[in-house]
C-alpha cells in the first residue's frame, strides 16, 4: 500500500513538473524580456521537482523492497491487507467529497444559487449527514436564509440565476 | 505618526467599527476553536464580504479575527487537548493537565490574560519600531524588492517545516501561476491558453478560498465524524479565573521573556506562531527553577506559549506592512486582503497609508481585549463547537465559501476555480507541499517580476545592480547563509538520528 501512496506522490510531482515544463516551453514564444522571469523561476523549479521525483521514486523502491521482505519474514500479509483497505478509504472519501462539491457547481450552473443552495444543503444533510427530514429542513432553511440575507440583501450581490432561468454564462 | 495614531484611535470610537470588530472577534472565536480551521481560513471566508467596504472597515474586521484566533485556539487546547490552531499547540502541555485537575477556569483566565498582555506587548513594540522601519524602507529600491521576495520564499521553505525542496518548488509554481494573463509591463498576454477568463490572470480571492478553505473542507469530509471527541469539562468558577489572571503577574519574568520571543519570531518571515509557542515553552522550561514539573500543569507552561503566540501576530505584522513580505500564513492572506482593497503591499503601505496600518494594529489590540473577555465568559460553550459533526459543518461552510467566491466578480467560473484550487490544495497538503509557499509565490510573483525588470531598466540592462547595492548584497548573503545553515543543520540532525537509531538497535 505504501507503494500505492508513493505512486500518488510521484503522480502529483509529475503533474507539477509537466505544468512547469509546459510554462517554460510556451514562454519560448514570447519576447526576450517577457520570458526572462518564467525562465529564471521555471528552470530551477523543474530541477527542484526532478529532485523531488528522484527522492520520491527512491523511497518508493525502498518501501517496495521493505514490504516484500516484511511479508516474507514475519508473515504479516493480513496486517498489510488491512492497511491497504484503510488507506484506500481516504481516496474513496476524497472522490465522494469532490463529487458533492462538483454537484453543487452543477446545480448552481443549471438552477442558480437561489434554488441550488437549498437543494444541495437538503440533499447533503439527508444523505451525507444522515439527519432526520425535520432537522434537514430546518438546517437548510436557516443556512439558505442566511446566505440569501448576507449576499442578496446585505451585499446586494446579484446571485447567478442558472441557465434554466435564462442567466448567461460568461465566456471561459 | 502621532496624528495617524490619533485618527486611527478616533475611528475605533464609532459604533459601526465596534460592531465590525465584534463580528470579526465572533468569527475568530468560532474558527479558532475548531481544530483545522484557523485565522487564515476565517479571513479568507470573510474576504468576499468586505468587497466594496472602506479599506479601514475591512481591516477592523480582520483585526477582530486576528485578535481572537490565538486565544480561541487555546480554549480547545486547554479544555479538550485539541489545539484549535497551530499557534496554541504548546498550550496543551500544561493547560490540559490543569483542566483535568479541575483548574480549567484558572487556566482559561491565565490564557486570556497572558494572550491579551502578550498582544499588547507585541503591538507596543510594533508601534515603537514602525518609525525606524519607515526610514529604513525608504532605502529599498527595485533590486532590493526582488531579493526580498526571494528571501521571503526561501525563509518560508526553510523554516516552514516539511521538505525544503517541495516548499521551494511550490513557491516556484505559485510565481509561475501569477504570471498568467495580460502583462502590463510588456503589453502581451501570457499563458492564457486562449481563454478569456484568464486575461486578468487567476483571481486572488477565489484561489485563496479554494487553496485554504475548500481544501480543509475536503480534509474534514475525508475524516468524517466529530472534530474532537472529548466533551469540555465544567468551567464556571469566577474566583479561579481571577486567580489565573493573578498568576500572570506572579510570573512576570516568564511573560516578558515569552512575549519578547514571540515578537521577534513573528518578525521573521515564514516562521510564525507554530514555532514561537514551542520555543517560548522550551525556553520557559530551561529557565525555570523547576523544569521537571513542566507538562504536569504548571502556570509557566501555559503563560509562555500564550503570551508568545499573540505577540507573534503583532510581530508578523511588521514585515507584512513594511516590506509586503508576510510573516505567517495569516499575514499572507492579509496581503491578499490589502490587494483586494486596492492597497499595494510593501513600503507604500506604511508611508502612504499609515492610518490604515495603525487602525489594524489598534483593531487587533481591542480585538484581543474583547476576545479575552468574551472568551472567558463563553469558553465552555465555544469548546462545545468542536463536538459538532463535520457533516453538518462542511456543507454550510462550502456553500458560504463558494457563494462568496462568486460574489467578488459575479463570474460563475470563479466558483469552479475555487473547487479546482481546493482539490489542488488538498493534494498539496497530502503530498507535503507547502500551500503557504505557493500562496506567497502567487501573491508576490508579479511584484518580483516588476522589480526585476525595473532594476534592469534602471541599470541599462546590467545584472550587476542585483549584487552591487549594499542592501541587495546583504540580502543575497543572508539567503545563501540561510540555505547553507539549513543544509548543515539537517545533515547534523540526520547524523544524530542515525546515531540514535543505531544505539537503539545495538542495545
Amino acid at each position: 500500500m505504501k507503494v500505492f501512496h508513493n505512486k500518488g506522490h510521484l503522480l502529483f510531482a509529475m503533474l507539477l513538473l509537466l505544468f512547469v515544463l509546459a510554462v517554460v516551453f510556451s514562454s519560448l514564444s514570447y519576447g526576450e524580456k517577457a520570458r526572462l522571469i518564467p525562465f529564471i523561476v521555471g528552470i530551477p523549479t523543474v530541477i527542484l521537482l526532478t529532485l523531488v521525483l528522484i527522492t520520491e521514486n527512491y523511497s518508493s523502491l525502498f518501501s517496495r523492497f521493505r514490504v516484500s521482505a516484511d511479508s516474507g519474514i514475519t508473515g504479516s500479509k493480513a496486517k498489510e491487507h488491512r492497511k491497504d483497505v484503510g488507506d484506500r478509504q481516504p481516496a474513496r472519501s476524497v472522490l465522494a467529497a469532490c463529487a458533492w462539491m462538483g454537484s453543487f457547481f452543477g446545480l448552481v450552473y443549471v438552477v442558480g444559487f437561489l434554488v441550488g443552495v437549498p437543494v444541495f444543503l437538503l440533499l447533503y444533510f439527508k444523505f451525507s449527514a444522515r439527519m432526520s427530514w425535520l432537522v434537514c429542513t430546518l438546517a437548510t432553511v436557516a443556512t439558505a436564509g442566511f446566505i440569501y440575507g448576507v449576499f442578496e440583501i446585505a451585499m446586494k450581490v446579484d446571485l447567478f440565476k442558472g441557465i434554466a432561468f435564462g442567466s448567461i454564462v460568461p465566456p471561459l | 505618526m502621532f496624528d495617524a495614531l490619533v485618527a486611527a484611535g478616533g475611528h475605533l470610537a464609532s459604533v459601526d467599527v465596534f460592531l465590525i470588530l465584534m463580528l470579526g472577534v465572533a468569527t475568530g472565536l468560532v474558527f479558532g476553536v475548531l481544530p483545522g480551521l484557523d485565522g487564515m481560513i476565517a479571513v479568507c471566508v470573510l474576504l468576499p464580504l468586505t468587497y466594496g467596504w472602506e479599506p479601514m472597515s475591512a481591516m477592523y474586521l480582520f483585526a477582530g479575527v486576528m485578535g481572537a484566533v490565538p486565544f480561541a485556539g487555546s480554549i480547545s487546547a486547554i479544555l479538550i487537548n485539541a489545539p484549535g490552531t497551530a499557534l496554541s499547540a504548546a498550550s496543551c502541555f500544561d493547560g490540559y493537565p490543569m483542566s483535568r485537575r479541575g483548574e480549567g477556569a484558572k487556566a482559561i483566565g491565565m490564557s486570556a490574560f497572558a494572550s491579551t498582555m502578550g498582544a499588547i506587548f507585541g503591538l507596543v513594540v510594533l508601534i515603537a519600531v514602525i518609525p525606524l522601519f519607515r526610514a529604513f524602507v525608504m532605502q529599498f529600491g527595485a533590486p532590493e524588492f526582488f531579493w526580498l521576495v526571494v528571501f521571503g520564499l526561501t525563509s518560508l521553505a526553510v523554516a516552514g517545516g516539511g521538505s525544503m525542496l517541495k516548499g521551494l518548488a511550490a513557491g516556484g509554481v505559485g510565481v509561475l501561476i501569477s504570471l498568467v494573463g495580460y502583462s502590463y509591463v510588456f503589453g502581451i498576454l501570457r499563458f492564457n491558453l486562449g481563454s478569456e477568463y484568464l486575461w486578468d490572470g487567476l483571481p486572488l480571492v477565489p484561489l485563496l478560498i479554494g487553496i485554504l478553505a475548500i481544501s480543509q473542507l475536503i480534509s474534514y469530509s475525508v475524516k468524517k465524524g466529530i472534530i474532537a471527541v472529548e466533551r469540555p469539562p465544567e468551567v464556571k468558577q469566577v474566583a479561579s479565573t481571577l486567580d489565573g489572571i493573578k498568576e500572570v503577574f506572579r510570573n512576570k519574568r516568564c511573560f516578558f521573556q515569552s512575549s519578547g520571543i514571540g515578537t521577534l519570531i513573528g518578525m521573521i518571515p515564514g516562521v510564525g506562531g507554530a514555532v514561537s509557542n514551542f520555543l517560548a515553552y522550551t525556553t520557559a522550561m530551561q529557565t525555570s527553577r523547576h523544569p521537571e514539573k513542566f507538562g504536569t500543569g504548571v502556570p509557566e507552561g501555559l503563560i509562555a506559549p500564550e503570551s508568545a503566540n499573540n505577540a507573534t501576530i503583532s510581530g508578523a505584522l511588521l514585515p507584512t506592512v513594511a516590506f509586503g513580505i508576510p510573516g505567517s500564513g495569516l499575514m499572507a492572506v492579509l496581503l491578499g486582503a490589502f490587494m483586494l482593497h486596492g492597497l499595494a503591499p510593501g513600503p507604500t503601505l506604511i508611508i502612504e497609508h499609515l492610518d490604515i496600518v495603525l487602525s489594524l494594529i489598534l483593531g487587533i489590540l481591542v480585538g484581543n481585549i474583547i476576545a479575552g473577555g468574551v472568551g472567558l465568559m463563553l469558553a465552555r460553550f465555544l469548546a462545545r463547537i468542536t463536538t459538532v459533526n463535520v457533516s453538518v459543518l462542511v456543507p454550510i461552510l462550502l456553500v458560504f465559501c463558494l457563494t462568496g467566491s462568486f460574489a467578488i466578480r459575479g463570474n460563475l467560473w470563479d466558483v469552479l476555480l475555487s473547487l479546482f484550487a481546493g482539490v489542488f490544495g488538498y493534494l498539496m497538503t497530502r503530498f507535503g507541499y507547502s500551500k503557504l509557499c505557493f500562496i506567497i509565490g502567487y501573491i508576490l510573483g508579479i511584484l518580483a517580476e516588476n522589480s526585476f525588470h525595473l532594476s534592469l531598466k534602471s541599470a541599462y540592462g546590467s545584472y550587476a545592480i542585483f549584487f552591487t547595492r549594499p542592501i541587495s548584497l546583504a540580502l543575497v548573503i543572508v539567503i545563501i547563509l540561510m540555505l547553507i545553515s539549513f543544509l548543515l543543520m539537517r545533515k547534523k540532525l540526520g547524523t544524530k538520528a542515525i546515531g540514535i537509531k543505531r544505539g537503539e538497535s545495538e542495545a
